[in-house]
């Protein structure tokens, strides 16, 4: 670890002197060792700011869409943060030419209380990240510990009826503060439907019929380009099983069109792509 | 505020047989929001039902009207000119479908009648959103481009160049005529095929509006209906045509001259540098890269030597072209289906069993046999012929479920033509004789009767060797019994099938086809050489297997249409397109990525922002890109999401 935070560092404090990136994002010190933050370096002298531990579990692409256009970025990714990369260069976002990609191996990340390995991080296929352009150390794909689909299979065992109720139960509790969608490296639309007026698809208030609008208008707005960093499910303050409801349309789109969202930039997304072989009669 | 009129139709008792109109009528003026006038009328679509519409709309000063009667696929053009003609906008108008969607489909008078009302608030509500919409105006290239020169090509394209407009006619073969230029006589007058097609070919070359590309091929296709822009790729022909004066010096002095020739369908063969035909059009020389023995060892290159006119440059590379036109008339013609799937009938296995196409060229007098019919195994004149019908057609195990349509008449000419030509006694092998066309069952009776065809109705089993005889095994199903013919010759009618790279084709140019590849017209009877993309017609064969006659009729039909658009100073289209809002653009251009029609651009604002903005000329409207854009950047003109979400709501 102190080896990459070490390297992370030389990087950065390189690309800074050679001018290559205007900004270099990474992880900073937090308030203690478990809780690194992003931090945004601009100059040489603040490199020593940067570090990583088996805590760094922001994804920070998040940040990528709010970067000014042409501004040159540094920035550190795991396995899971390179997939949303790749999205977000799939859909124009962000440049392949304004980003000097540093690519760190990762084998899980730790939770900030019980110190196991996350679960996100047990179920995941790509420790090792899929685009970078300095590759700090490598490691062996073993594959995922568990199966990432176990929760979604299990759930889809059950009857409307109990399903029903166990999304009622997890999304009754939404109180709406979207930090799901702020921290979603995905969710950039602005303004996002949500917040729209005219005509007013989402019910603001707080309750049942409005919540389940939103969860599942982000969460088909996500189909086929979630890549599974879990962020959504981390940030919420209400600990709503988010990610059971991402990975199930993850688990759809991989079986029907046989494809994982943010492996292969130059590859076009399964939801908008017109196939004579798709599924789906209607469309052949 | 919105003042809407409802004009309720009765369609006779269509409608008014299950809804209660004259209710509805009142109802709707009484207890829905902006109507301001309400009526009915036995047929709202005739003269006076219309004028109803035109005063209503001056008298009350309507700003929206909603016609209560069929599906707009049968009416709605009617009524936006009714609307137009009262001085509304036609975009202002919805029809409610009171008959396809209630009164035919409903028994309950009482429940009837109030399914109606409701369909007419929903459209109420929905027109009150309306906003009126003008079409869009778009110039016209005046050119035509015609793909395939067959004779339904070739037709298509003397048409139109005739009616002075500009044509450019891409062949993909280095010589135009098609099929039809293979033929000997033709059913069912017996006329020399090459006699009545040569000349349309020389008027082709000849032509001054007529611009041909052979050896060439539609490598790509963008635009629209009035402005297409075709690219073209002209396939290295091995010959500069600048200089070439078609004395055929080097056909006769290339030494690699056994290539089976694809004009004599491989019964035939030719040189590496070949003139397809005697009387090729254009009767430049082609060499064939694949068996030239420069092109394979570096090598040879007598042909180069021996040309004074130094025209053989081995080129390699294809040379493309851009090509603006209006409109594109598609005559790509069919393949003759190879009858390898029918093992039984020993074709490829004996020689003296062939398809009919060979059979065609072994009696042509520009044949490899100078027209005499001689067997391929001995040159032996056959003295006994069996035709085989529906090789390949009405199959659906081996072939293809459809009728090949001209099989049965080509048969009969062949029987005709085997008796005059080499005093043979044909057999003709049916399941039905199809001869529906003008002197056509006059034809096979003539085949028959004067000169001696037996028809023999029933399919072959067999067809084997019995040392210089051919044994055809079948099965007469009128007699119901057995059949063994002793003959020196077999002829299979194989089937009529869409041309291998038809679908490929029809992705570039964006056109429909059915599951044999055969493209679809718009209409099967309505709008039968039409295509669903506007601009684009069809000729020929590439549509279904047909005769010549029909053939050179919907040739000139395509040309009749493409010269419709031609003549027209500037093109207007429905309004009714996506349109951009560059404040929810979010610029993922997933729109970009959905469009078929490649109808989205990049735009980038004043403040810097890039955000995707839609070609008016391109978009058709078909949505794909609304429903693709997660934040609604993108709505359709007639159908946004507030009018839509209106008349949902006013159920």
């Amino acid at each position: 670890m102190d080896d990459i935070e070490k390297k992370i560092r030389e990087e950065a404090r390189r690309l800074l002197a050679e001018k290559k990136v205007d900004i270099f994002i990474g992880y900073g010190p937090g308030y203690d060792e478990t809780h690194p933050m992003p931090v945004f370096i601009e100059a040489e002298d603040e490199v020593e700011k940067l570090i990583y531990n088996e805590y760094c579990v922001f994804n920070l692409t998040r940040y990528l869409v709010e970067m000014d256009e042409g501004k040159k970025v540094g920035l550190v990714v795991k396995g899971c943060d390179s997939r949303s990369l790749i999205v977000l260069l799939q859909e124009n976002k962000v440049q392949r030419e304004q980003l000097v990609v540093i690519g760190v191996p990762c084998e899980g990340i730790k939770d900030q209380d019980s110190h196991e390995i996350l679960k996100k991080c047990r179920e995941c296929r790509y420790h090792q990240p899929v685009i970078s352009d300095i590759m700090i150390g490598v490691i062996e794909e073993k594959g995922p510990e568990e199966d990432p689909y176990q929760e979604v299979i299990e759930l889809e065992k059950r009857s409307a009826e109990e399903r029903w109720n166990y999304w009622s139960g997890e999304l009754d509790r939404c109180i709406r503060c979207y930090a799901c969608r702020k921290i979603c490296p995905l969710c950039y639309c602005d303004p996002c439907i949500v917040d729209q007026t005219q005509p007013q698809w989402v019910e603001k208030s707080i309750k049942p019929s409005a919540n389940l609008i939103f969860h599942l208008t982000r969460a088909f707005h996500l189909a086929g380009r979630c890549i599974d960093c879990g962020e959504c499910e981390r940030a919420c303050p209400m600990e709503i099983k988010l990610r059971n409801l991402n990975k199930k349309l993850e688990k759809e789109c991989e079986s029907l069109f046989k494809q994982v969202a943010g492996i292969n930039p130059e590859e076009k997304p399964a939801l908008i792509t017109l196939s004579k072989t798709d599924p789906d009669e209607m469309l052949r | 505020m919105a003042r809407i009129g409802v004009f309720v139709c009765w369609c006779g008792v269509n409608i008014a047989g299950t809804v209660d109109v004259e209710r509805v009528a009142e109802e709707a003026e009484e207890k829905i929001s902006n109507v301001v006038y309400a009526t009915d009328y036995k047929y709202m679509c005739s003269d006076p039902g219309q004028q109803i519409i035109v005063e209503a709309i001056k008298d009350h000063r309507l700003t929206g009207v909603v016609v209560a009667s069929c599906s707009p696929r049968m009416h709605e053009v009617t009524f936006q000119k009714a609307c137009l003609t009262g001085g509304l906008n036609p975009y202002c108008m919805e029809m409610a479908n009171i008959r396809e969607q209630d009164s035919w489909v409903h028994k309950d008078r009482e429940e009837a009648t109030a399914k109606a009302l409701e369909l007419i608030r929903m459209k109420v509500a929905k027109v009150s959103k309306l906003e009126p919409l003008f079409p869009i105006r778009v110039p016209v290239t005046k050119r035509a481009l015609v793909i395939g020169g067959g004779v339904a090509g070739i037709q298509a394209a003397l048409d139109i160049a005739d009616a002075n407009q500009e044509v450019v006619l891409v062949e993909k073969e280095p010589s135009i005529g098609g099929h039809m230029a293979q033929l000997d006589e033709t059913f069912p007058t017996l006329d020399c095929s090459q006699c009545i097609l040569t000349p349309k070919m020389v008027q082709v070359a000849q032509h001054e509006r007529i611009k041909l590309y052979s050896y060439a091929e539609v490598e790509s296709v963008s635009g629209y209906v009035g402005n297409f822009v075709v690219r073209i790729s002209k396939n290295p022909r091995g010959v500069d045509t600048e200089k070439c004066t078609g004395c055929g010096v080097c056909v006769e002095r290339c030494p690699v001259k056994k290539i089976p020739s694809e004009f004599n369908a491989g019964i035939g063969s030719r040189s590496a540098i070949y003139i397809p035909f005697p009387q090729a059009v254009p009767n430049w020389p082609v060499i064939d890269q694949e068996y030239c023995t420069y092109y394979k060892k570096k090598k040879c290159g007598l042909c180069q030597k021996e040309c004074a006119a130094g025209a053989v440059i081995f080129d390699t590379e294809p040379e493309f072209i851009e090509e603006a036109v209006g409109t594109i008339v598609v005559a790509t013609g069919y393949d003759p289906w190879e009858p390898v799937a029918y093992g039984e009938y020993g074709y490829g296995i004996y020689p003296d069993v062939v398809t009919s196409l060979q059979f065609e060229r072994m009696t042509s007098a520009s044949g490899p046999t100078s027209g005499v019919l001689k067997r391929p195994s001995d040159g032996e004149v056959p003295r006994e012929v069996a035709f085989i019908q529906c090789v390949g057609s009405r199959d659906n195990v081996k072939g293809y479920p459809y009728c090949s349509r001209i099989c049965c008449m080509y048969t009969a000419k062949h029987a005709i033509i085997a008796r005059h030509k080499a005093g043979a006694q044909s057999y003709v092998f049916y399941i039905d004789v199809r001869a529906g066309g003008k002197g056509y069952e006059e034809f096979i009776r003539r085949a028959q009767e004067e000169d001696g065809a037996r028809y023999i109705r029933g399919k072959v089993s067999r067809v084997y060797q019995d040392g210089k005889k051919l044994i055809v095994r079948g099965e007469d199903t009128l007699l119901g019994r057995p059949v063994e013919l002793r003959v020196d010759m077999v002829v299979l009618a194989s089937a009529v099938k869409a041309k291998s790279d038809a679908g490929k084709l029809a992705r570039k140019l964006n056109i429909a086809y059915d599951q044999y590849e055969f493209y679809t017209e718009a209409h099967p009877k309505l709008r039968p050489v039409d295509t669903n993309c506007a601009g684009i017609f069809l000729a020929g064969t590439c549509q279904a297997p047909k005769d010549i006659p029909d053939t050179v009729s919907q040739a000139s039909a395509a040309a009749s249409k493409a010269l419709a658009i031609l003549s027209a100073q500037e093109l207007t289209r429905e309004p009714l397109i996506s349109v951009v809002d560059p404040l929810k653009c979010n610029a993922c251009f997933s729109c970009r990525e959905v469009c078929t029609f490649n109808a989205i651009e990049e735009e980038t604002l004043r403040s810097g922002k890039k955000v995707s903005k839609v070609n008016p000329g391109l978009c058709l409207g078909c949505g794909a890109c609304v429903s693709a854009c997660r934040n609604g950047a993108l709505s359709l003109k007639g159908f946004t999401d507030d009018q839509i979400y209106a008349e949902v709501n006013a159920i």
